[in-house]
């Protein structure tokens, strides 16, 4: 029954050509559009100038800050989305009455949209925003966070993690109820505090989950683009290596204004520098996280 | 009870602040101009009026039909074709099947920033540009889905399908009639993981469309909207909620059966 008919050629067909002409051969062709110039949106007019794309874009301080800061952000976003996933699973499974109403509306800012969200936060963390006289009424600090280059991380990575930490929450209370209830009953009996069971029962169970949180995090750092373009379109300017640069500046942030000033050999050129770090990257991160 | 109580008050507290953007949002929207940002709460400060302007004046009403057309048609059509061929992939035996399928997974590991540059440029090759295609097409290939898809149909019993195939029932009727009833809570929830992900798939819906073109969609007209009108809070929160309100509603409907199938495909994902 396990034989190939003709009709599953076509069930296979519109999948199969799709990734093929739009996830496949798009990296082919601007492989080769990255050894080019390009004036404006005549794409027909490449003018071969070999590796200089590459070479412009090592030299550029632009993308190694972008690097930096996709790493920085990816870092920031991993400590809060870690920290409250655990924090919020365990609570989903702690509680008893209307765990799918509270699952639900944990879940609903999940369904906003980023760029809306974003903005509605450009509004609330602005100078003079809400945020702002609450922090300044408390003497904890004047100005807006988004203007601050030591908080402007932690916090578009506090609120972006608190955007989606419904999904992971989900995720690690569906684990936590799956384990046999028996075994977490005798290590109390034992003498075991709440404590002792979440790290020795629980923790053991949600490795594979965390292994998943931490990658889909850095992978989500690395395509982070809209928050920044709506919260600090790349601010606030700093020194680095000696030369200006945005600080939230982000790899997507950069890619997307190459695009803007269509520089798009150049661009072309950083999507695969980037394909081939991303690989190295994610292989390695499997790699580590396997082993454990 | 007693003991779980500090759980209750931390999971409400972290439900109020992460649903006050949204809260917040409804408030703006119906305030008058000036009281956006007024912690005056009498009569004086609501008003709908905001709603008909951006539905009306600024164009919102044909934006937010652009969105609606792109996020149903793309998320209908990747979902149905991630199951069909995740079914073939499961089910049966063909040459390139196990080469396909790491490259396939492989894709899955890039970053969709990635694909930006190039599927843009694909894009400008195939005289695509500002078109409806253009914001469609290139998504199609959710191999997300098709990988969820896969794990739950290869758990699937063949004698199912063997008791189908003794009855004489063709592929596309196994498919409609035996795969499907069992796999539509996880097509729920890949159709609308897919749809929110459609519906905010800002960057892309900016590189492909010229600026004020017809095809314009919700997220780049509100941020034009942004660009030109910025202090006009009140009415981009209106063109805000058009924005929120299909995504709650599509959730509240689906809510059971989209938190389920979510959860299992995570659990069973990993493994």
């Amino acid at each position: 029954m396990k034989r190939f008919k003709w009709q599953n050629f076509f069930m296979i067909l519109p999948f199969l050509l799709i990734f093929v002409v739009f996830l496949f051969i798009p990296f082919i062709y601007s492989f080769i559009v990255s050894f080019h110039k390009i004036d404006g949106f005549s794409i027909n007019s490449l003018k071969f100038i070999g590796l200089e794309n590459y070479k412009q874009i090592l030299k550029d301080v632009n993308f190694w800050w972008g690097l930096l800061a996709s790493f920085i952000y990816g870092i920031c976003l991993l400590i809060f989305n870690l920290v409250f996933s655990l924090l919020l699973g365990y609570a989903l499974f702690k509680i008893t009455k209307f765990k799918d109403l509270y699952r639900a509306v944990l879940f609903f800012p999940n369904l906003i949209d980023l760029l809306v969200f974003s903005l509605v936060w450009t509004i609330l963390l602005s100078d003079g925003g809400l945020v702002d006289k609450i922090l300044s009424n408390l003497h904890l600090h004047t100005g807006s966070l988004l203007a601050d280059k030591l908080l402007v991380f932690p916090t578009i990575a506090f609120i972006i993690s608190l955007k989606g930490i419904g999904f992971f929450a989900v995720i690690v209370y569906a684990v936590l109820s799956n384990i046999d209830k028996s075994m977490i009953e005798a290590a109390r009996i034992d003498g075991a505090d709440e404590w002792i069971v979440f790290k020795s029962i629980m923790l053991p169970n949600l490795k594979p989950t965390i292994a998943f949180i931490i990658f889909s995090t850095i992978l989500g750092a690395f395509n982070a683009f809209t928050e920044i373009y709506a919260l600090t379109s790349g601010g606030p300017p700093i020194m680095f290596n000696s030369q200006a640069v945005g600080e939230t500046s982000v790899i997507g942030y950069w890619l997307f204004k190459l695009w803007e000033n269509t520089f798009f050999g150049k661009a072309a050129a950083v999507s695969y520098i980037l394909l081939v770090i991303t690989i190295l990257l994610s292989t390695s991160l499997k790699r580590l996280l396997n082993e454990e | 009870m007693k003991s779980n109580l500090k759980w209750y008050l931390l999971l409400l507290f972290v439900i109020a602040f992460v649903n006050f953007p949204l809260i917040f949002m409804f408030i703006m929207a119906f305030s008058k101009t000036g009281f956006a940002l007024k912690l005056d709460f009498s009569i004086n400060r609501w008003t709908f009026e905001n709603f008909k302007i951006v539905w009306n004046q600024f164009k919102f009403s044909r934006y937010f039909v652009n969105s609606l057309l792109v996020a149903f048609t793309a998320s209908l059509l990747s979902t149905l074709f991630a199951a069909l061929s995740a079914y073939v992939f499961a089910k049966k035996e063909f040459k390139l099947k196990y080469i396909l399928m790491a490259v396939i997974l492989a894709s899955f590991a890039i970053p969709g920033i990635l694909y930006l540059i190039p599927q843009f440029l694909m894009i400008i090759k195939m005289h695509l540009y500002d078109t409806f295609l253009a914001l469609v097409l290139p998504h199609l290939a959710n191999t997300f889905g098709f990988m969820l898809f896969y794990g739950f149909i290869s758990k699937l019993p063949n004698s199912l399908i063997e008791a189908a195939v003794i009855d004489g029932a063709s592929e596309c009727q196994i498919f409609r009639n035996v795969i499907m009833p069992l796999i539509w809570p996880i097509f729920i929830t890949i159709f609308v993981l897919n749809f929110l992900f459609h519906w905010s798939n800002f960057i892309w819906q900016l590189v492909v469309l010229k600026p004020s073109s017809i095809w314009t969609t919700l997220p780049v007209g509100i941020a034009s909207f942004r660009g030109q009108y910025g202090n006009y809070w009140e009415l981009m929160m209106a063109a805000s909620v058009f924005s929120v309100l299909p995504l709650l509603i599509m959730f509240i409907i689906s809510q059971r059966v989209f938190i389920e199938g979510m959860t299992q495909g995570a659990i069973k994902g990993d493994a």
